[in-house]
This record gives structure tokens, sequence and C-alpha cells, in this order.
């Protein structure tokens, strides 16, 4: 069963874009309040801290480079992208550092308790839990797939993998999730 | 919690979640889901992990767009005109050249004046021997095409005949050689 892609939200964002690059400034925030907060979820659940910064990071390069914006993925995807690459190169920053403690998955999983303020409940709280459980791929696959609505393809290429392996990704987390949850 | 074997519903479950199936395909999903145990339960797991992503802290769209770069509209815009400008500095400096150009072929026709006899039979030169005349400040009166040497009167062509009689004249043809006179000297 082949999801239908949000065409007009394409077509707006595509729109948007013209607008600004024809130098209407107000296009520019009706970009960032479309898809801030989907990125800032997205990066959160990366395991990063500096969530603002990051997404932040995400548009200033993403509007930098529009001129090279073909439109073959969505812009939401695009800047998904952007984002990933971003939050990877700062681990990489971060490795480089000696004084920084090293990052492992069980690092990444902590930058999820950036959820603990807002997610009170409890039932919400056991999800968290079962998520922070996920590998770093697993949860980056769950979170594009279930999170935002990404199809596999958008996923693959967000992450650089296969559409296959976005998939298998996606039902091993789920595998997990549940087992947490209900064994 | 085990799976439904309906791979194609659980696949499209996130994609229902998110409104990205069309209203047959939500329809087809939607039933499944009514008398499908498994499904609802997933369905149902998904929906609280997707409000556990909700939940996330908004962010301060106004200090990004504050800190994203300029259109570069402008750069765009002034390239446009500079390509413009350039294009009439093109043309016009075409023009000029073109202009000069012509000009010179003009003042270099207008440099001589080959009168043939059969034009000026006034001239004593003789028949088939084109005589040009070398422009200077004095014979500035020639600078006019033969042709409109018949327009002229009995007093302006008395003044153009004088006028010719105090300019040096060339013929425009080659000498004759004079090999054959010369020759015997030699000899």
């Amino acid at each position: 069963m082949e999801a239908q892609p949000d065409r007009a939200d394409d077509r707006d964002d595509r729109t948007l874009i013209e607008r600004w690059l024809g130098g209407d400034e107000r296009a520019a925030t009706a970009i960032v309040e479309r898809h801030a907060t989907a990125i800032a979820r997205f990066v959160s659940t990366l395991g990063e801290r500096e969530t603002d910064e990051v997404v932040q990071d995400t548009f200033v390069r993403a509007f930098s480079s529009f001129d090279s914006f073909r439109g073959e993925s969505s812009l939401r995807t695009w800047l998904f992208t952007i984002a990933r690459r971003l939050v990877l190169d700062r681990r990489r920053a971060q490795r480089r550092r000696p004084a920084t403690e090293p990052i492992d998955d069980v690092e990444l999983a902590s930058g999820f308790t950036a959820l603990d303020s807002i997610v009170a409940a409890e039932a919400e709280g056991q999800v968290r839990e079962a998520v922070e459980r996920l590998s770093p791929t697993q949860r980056e696959v769950f979170t594009l797939r279930v999170g935002e609505g990404l199809s596999y393809k958008e996923i693959a290429e967000v992450v650089g993998t296969t559409e296959g392996a976005a998939r298998v990704h996606y039902h091993n987390a789920l595998r997990t999730i549940k087992d947490a949850l209900y064994v | 919690m085990s799976d439904c074997s309906n791979v194609e519903i659980r696949e499209a479950l996130p994609e229902l979640l998110h409104g990205r199936l069309d209203a047959v395909q939500a329809t087809k999903v939607r039933e499944h889901v009514a008398r499908c145990a498994e499904c609802a339960a997933e369905l149902e797991l998904l929906e609280r992990v997707q409000r556990l992503y909700a939940a996330t802290p908004a962010v301060n769209t106004a200090a990004i767009v504050a800190a994203l770069p300029r259109p570069r509209m402008r750069r765009a815009f002034s390239l446009g005109l500079l390509r413009a400008a350039a294009a009439i500095v093109v043309l016009l400096a075409g023009a000029l050249v073109f202009r000069a150009a012509m000009s010179g072929s003009e003042n270099g026709k207008n440099n001589q004046v080959v009168v043939t006899p059969q034009d000026s039979p006034a001239v004593a030169v003789p028949r088939d021997t084109p005589v040009t005349i070398q422009r200077s400040a004095q014979a500035r009166v020639l600078a006019m095409s033969v042709s409109e040497l018949d327009d002229l009167d009995a007093d302006e062509m008395e003044s153009l005949l004088s006028a010719l009689e105090r300019i040096d004249a060339a013929p425009v043809a080659e000498p004759d050689t004079l090999m054959g006179s010369v020759s015997g000297v030699g000899t």
C-alpha cells in the first residue's frame, strides 16, 4: 500500500523557496515555522542536547544552499538530512576533544531524557523508556517513520541507507518496544 | 503482543497515523483494524509514540529567522543590471565604431575627387586619364560629387577652375612605362 506523498506541502515549500529567492524575506519565516518543530523533534531523538543550535544551523545551511536544492526530495527530508549530518559532525568534533566524555549508545539514549520535563504521564514515560532502549539507528528510523510519517524511501535518503534496511530497522524497533511494554 | 500476519496493513499504519493514505486506502486499513486486535494494539502503540514525539518543546523560530542569510536576490538583480548595462555599452561602442568607420570611409572618398574629361570638359586633361585632386584647405570647394558640377553657374565654374589650377594633380592610372625611351640610353 503506497502512501500518498504530500504533494501540496511540497508545492507550498517550493513556492516559499522561490519567493525567498526572489527577495521575500517573510517566506523565510513561513518555511521555518513549517519545519522547525519537526527538525527539533528529530534532532532531540538523535540524542543531541543543543537542539536549538542544531536546528538553527540546519536552517542556516539550508537557506545558504537553496540555489542547489533540486526538489528531488521534499524540503523536510532534505532538512532532516542536513540536521543529521550536523549532529554527526558535532559528535565527531566532540570525539576529538580529549576532555569530552566518549559518546556511546548509552549517552545518546540519555539525550532523549530532554523530554523528561515535558512528558509526565506514566504511560508516556513507559513508551519513552522503551524507545530509549532502541539502538541509535533503530531510534532514528522509528522516529522518522512514526514521529514524522516519512516513507521508507525518504528515511533511506535521510539516514543514508536502503529502503529495505530502513524497513528492517523499523520492524526491529517496533518489536523491541512491544517486548519492553507487553512482556 | 503478537504481530498481525497482514504485512501490508501493518506497513500502512504509520501512514494512516499521518494521513498519508488516500480515502480508499484509509477506509480499507480502518476496517481491518476494527476487526484485528493485533493491528488495533499496534496502532494504539504508534499513537502513544507519536504523542511522545509531539511533546518536543517548541523552538524559537524568530531567533532562527534572525540568523538566516539574506536572500541572494540582490546579487542576481545587480548581475542582471550589469549584464544589461554591458550589452548597452557594447552596442553603443559598436555603433560609434561603425559610425566612425563610415565617416572615415566618407572622408576617404571625399579626400579625392576623380575628374574625368567627360565630366569636366573645361579641364584640359587627356581623355580617359582620370585625375585625382588631393584635398587641401584651398580646394575644399571641390568636396562635392562630380555630378554636382552640372549645377554650377558660369562664375562658380570659373572659381572652381581657378582653384583647380592652384592645386596639385596626380594621375590615378599607372604612368606609361618609360622603358622604351630609356632603354636606348644605357646601351
